[in-house]
């Protein structure tokens, strides 16, 4: 499984450390929130709601060079619009692996 | 070249305005999260290019661009490869940008902004039989069809069957959606549930069509508009 990495903002910022440092910021602020608010919607069964968070938090996996988990996300979030939650504990382990590296920035 | 950026994104927006660094006759006016906000600035305000996203919860990116009479060129970043299709139906989009957005692919996204063009319109740029390829999603993958090589699309449940000679394509899609996409001057939606191609048509009946050894059930309203469209002696 391939692990998060900065990768990709590294390249876009060319040595900006001020960008880099506003892109670390955002992800620590918005990534717990939107996590919370993913679980949240889920466990209420709000399907539409928790498409819209997983297609907000898909894009910070291709951020942070999870190409694989974007797709993977991807499918998830056509999952969820049509009720169905198989790939839910994959999906979760990718924010639990994410999670864990955002706290470590 | 004056360009602002409309994505629902703060990070994408950083991106986007980082990207921009690099050339420097790029300058970027403005920023929103919110596409309604860019519409009130427009109103006052003229730019020579927009980065929009397409996925945005009040105001999506094609709603946007059918609020303007004379839009400029129209950058799409998005994380989103299923709009591609449709993204270039409009005249004013001149490229597709996938998130993450790559330096390489910024660049040539920017020369293409960078070139002189007529002023464009917020019209479809052809009709949709320009297009001769159907992409659908199939067990994760976009698998393209030969859109002239489908004779026939029926409703299932959820599901639509996409039926070419070759192969039957069971697709989660909606008879309406795939007939948005389908070029009209050669597929007609006959009854409730079918969509059929008119070239493929070996015999009709008072109520029904015959399309390869299927009798498709025909409605008077579809009749009248089949007979309007098939080189009748």
């Amino acid at each position: 499984m391939k692990e998060p990495n900065l990768d990709y903002i590294n390249q876009i910022a060319g040595g900006d450390e001020s960008f880099k440092q506003n892109i670390t910021t955002i992800l620590k602020k918005e990534f717990p929130i939107e996590m919370a608010a993913f679980y949240k919607s889920y466990q209420m069964k709000d399907f539409k709601e928790t498409a819209n968070i997983i297609h907000k938090i898909k894009y910070k996996f291709s951020l942070l060079g999870l190409e694989d988990d974007l797709e993977l996300a991807s499918y998830f979030e056509c999952e969820v619009k049509s009720g169905k939650t198989e790939l839910f504990p994959k999906f979760e382990s990718i924010l639990e692996k994410i999670d864990l590296f955002i706290k470590s920035l | 070249m004056k360009c602002i950026i409309i994505d629902y994104d703060e990070i994408s927006r950083l991106i986007v305005r980082q990207l921009c660094v690099n050339f420097q006759h790029i300058q970027i006016l403005k920023e929103f999260s919110d596409a309604i906000d860019a519409v009130k600035y427009l109103n006052d305000n003229s730019v020579d290019v927009i980065f929009l996203d397409i996925y945005m919860p009040t105001f999506s990116g094609f709603d946007f661009i059918k609020t303007l009479k004379t839009p400029p060129k129209i950058i799409i970043t998005t994380s989103d490869r299923n709009f591609a299709l449709k993204a270039f139906e409009y005249h004013c989009i001149i490229d597709y940008l996938v998130k993450p957005i790559s330096k390489q692919r910024f660049s040539k996204a920017i020369e293409k902004a960078s070139v002189d063009e007529e002023p464009h319109t917020n019209e479809p740029k052809a009709p949709l039989d320009h297009f001769e390829y159907l992409y659908v999603s199939l067990d994760r993958r976009l698998i393209k069809i030969d859109i002239p090589k489908i004779y026939l699309v029926e409703a299932n449940g959820d599901y639509i069957n996409i039926r070419t000679v070759k192969k039957n394509y069971v697709v989660h899609s909606t008879l309406k959606k795939i007939e948005e996409k389908l070029p009209p001057n050669t597929f007609l939606k006959v009854y409730r549930s079918f969509i059929i191609n008119i070239s493929e048509i070996e015999d009709i009946e008072d109520n029904s069509i015959l399309i390869k050894k299927r009798v498709i059930p025909m409605n008077r309203g579809s009749k009248k508009e089949l007979m309007k469209r098939i080189n009748l002696l």
